[in-house]
């Protein structure tokens, strides 16, 4: 099983670290660096992107930027300026021009639009809705045989109150043709060299017109921050992140299914239960990465931490169902027996819910903290990791290692 | 470490006001503006670490990643999971290396990043 041990070390202050508190205090101002708990794990923190306090520096360029696991213990809510990044493309527009931007709509419709942010903001019913945000990736770095590309630990997703209009009003106003299949959506982001596929994903049609589906302008109540997508992102609540398109300038309606590089090459899993396959699996049927599948973790303790034997223990974290909601989330302290946890306040089906219970030690020794969510489809985690050769859709029950004394 | 030194700068050029819709369906929540938005992003300031093949790593990847996205990959990959990357940099993103430099650059990165040589 594979645990978690995300600890902020410097050079100076290792195992004096009290609180995570302290531990984030100590780390300013002296080269601090952040490991993630696999091989060639050691990430530099970083505080020199714009829009954003400190990150965990997965790539410079362009960028991916991590959120450090304890910002998830803060709230049900990831801060703006600790949501993480991440860029497929080298051209990340740096400049906005917010009157002159223009949302295209255009291909398969009746009266193709171009839309300023003003008549997007003023034109429409505004929507709001939490929900998760997490790359297809999120938690690569754990995958066992180990799989190139970005090595993430677990902190490549977020949770967020989007605020904007709902996709369907957009396409309605523009009048969409019979015989349209797909919609396709674009950002300004691009490669530098002319043979890179510009970054783009579609939906069907059918869940384009869902009334979910919506693009943003605005992101726990403050316009995006442009690493996040500033001035529009396309929401997919209950999807992987790979189609929340950021800097969204484009939306084409297609007449047939979508065959760019984006679609039929990457962010392709197995069609097969939890995305699993054997390692040297050969013709597998592959499909487009899709549904989010549940997840919970522990936020306020970590590996290595200590407890006190016949002492109360608040344990607490983060779950989410997915592509539904959080039905129960159960914790285990000796990997056989389950107890419910008490969830908190609920802001929505895609949104994360906190948890927490009590735990009292009544043994001395190393003991296993294992966390599970079941969403309201009834689907639980899985106890053992599914490997895929993305290193995509990790949910395994999450386990961490403490010592009772 | 692969540290970014350059500063980051959000300027913002001037304000625009864009309404509050969010505020209209909310009652309460503050209104949303959409600013013209100006930020520098940090530069990579490392490049590979040296060894014979380094200068093609260095003139041929770094067009479109910093180096940091390859000296962080596991060690555990292998010849062919570089072989792999590699083909897939050129196949799939259009990376204008050489074919006949791909031998070497593979070689590069598996005897610096491979604890399986």
């Amino acid at each position: 099983m594979i645990t978690r041990r995300q600890f902020i070390q410097t050079a100076a202050v290792l195992a004096v670290a009290g609180s995570v508190e302290n531990r984030l205090l100590a780390a300013v101002g002296s080269e601090p660096t952040y490991v993630l708990p696999f091989a060639n794990g050691k990430r530099s923190l970083v505080n020199d992107f714009p829009q954003k306090k400190q990150m965990i520096l997965q790539r410079v360029r362009s960028p991916l930027l991590e959120t450090p696991f304890e910002v998830f213990d803060k709230g049900v809510f990831t801060p703006n300026d600790q949501f993480f990044v991440r860029w497929h493309l080298p051209d990340v527009p740096t400049s906005i021009n917010a009157t002159h931007f223009r949302l295209s709509l255009h291909g398969h419709v009746n009266k193709p639009q171009s839309l300023s942010l003003d008549e997007l903001m003023h034109g429409f019913t505004p929507v709001e809705i939490a929900a998760v945000n997490q790359c297809s990736g999120n938690s690569r770095g754990f995958f066992s045989p180990r799989i190139a590309g970005g090595q993430w630990g677990n902190g490549a997703m977020g949770n967020a109150r989007w605020t904007g209009v709902r996709l369907k009003d957009v396409l309605d106003r523009a009048g969409i043709r019979s015989g349209a299949v797909q919609v396709r959506f674009n950002g300004l982001d691009g490669g530098v060299v002319p043979q890179t596929p510009d970054y783009m994903k579609s939906l069907d049609l059918d869940h384009a017109r869902d009334g979910e589906v919506m693009i943003a302008y605005a992101m726990n109540g403050e316009p995006l921050p442009l690493l996040n997508g500033f001035p529009l992102r396309l929401i997919v609540p209950g999807w992987y992140s790979t189609y929340w398109v950021k800097m969204l300038s484009d939306i084409e309606v297609l007449a047939k299914r979508d065959d760019n590089f984006w679609m039929t090459t990457a962010y392709k899993i197995p069609d097969t239960p939890n995305a699993n396959m054997i390692h040297d699996q050969v013709g597998v049927k592959m499909v487009p990465i899709n549904r989010m599948v549940p997840r919970s973790f522990v936020t306020n303790l970590r590996d290595g931490d200590i407890l006190r034997k016949g002492r109360n223990t608040v344990v607490r974290g983060i779950a989410f169902g997915g592509d539904v909601g959080v039905a129960k989330v159960m914790l285990s302290t000796d990997g056989k027996s389950w107890r419910d946890t008490q969830l908190d306040d609920d802001f929505g089906k895609y949104s994360f819910r906190r948890w927490q219970t009590n735990f009292t030690p009544s043994q001395r020794g190393p003991t296993m903290l294992m966390v599970k969510a079941i969403n309201t489809n009834n689907v639980v985690q899985p106890n053992s990791a599914n490997w895929n050769t993305g290193g995509y859709m990790r949910n395994v029950v999450e386990t961490i290692t403490t010592t009772v004394i | 470490m692969n540290r970014p030194h350059s500063l980051c700068a959000i300027t913002i050029c001037m304000l625009i006001w864009l309404g509050s819709p969010a505020s209209q369906a909310e009652g309460a929540t503050k209104p949303i503006r959409l600013v013209n938005t100006q930020v520098t992003l940090p530069t990579s300031t490392t490049s590979f670490p040296p060894g014979k093949g380094s200068e093609i790593a260095n003139a041929y990847c770094t067009i479109c990643h910093s180096s940091d996205m390859v000296t962080q990959q596991p060690p555990s990959l292998t010849r062919k999971d570089w072989q792999s990357e590699v083909h897939k940099m050129k196949t799939n993103y259009g990376a204008p290396i050489p074919d006949d430099q791909v031998t070497l650059l593979v070689t590069y990165l598996t005897a610096t990043f491979s604890d399986k040589k």
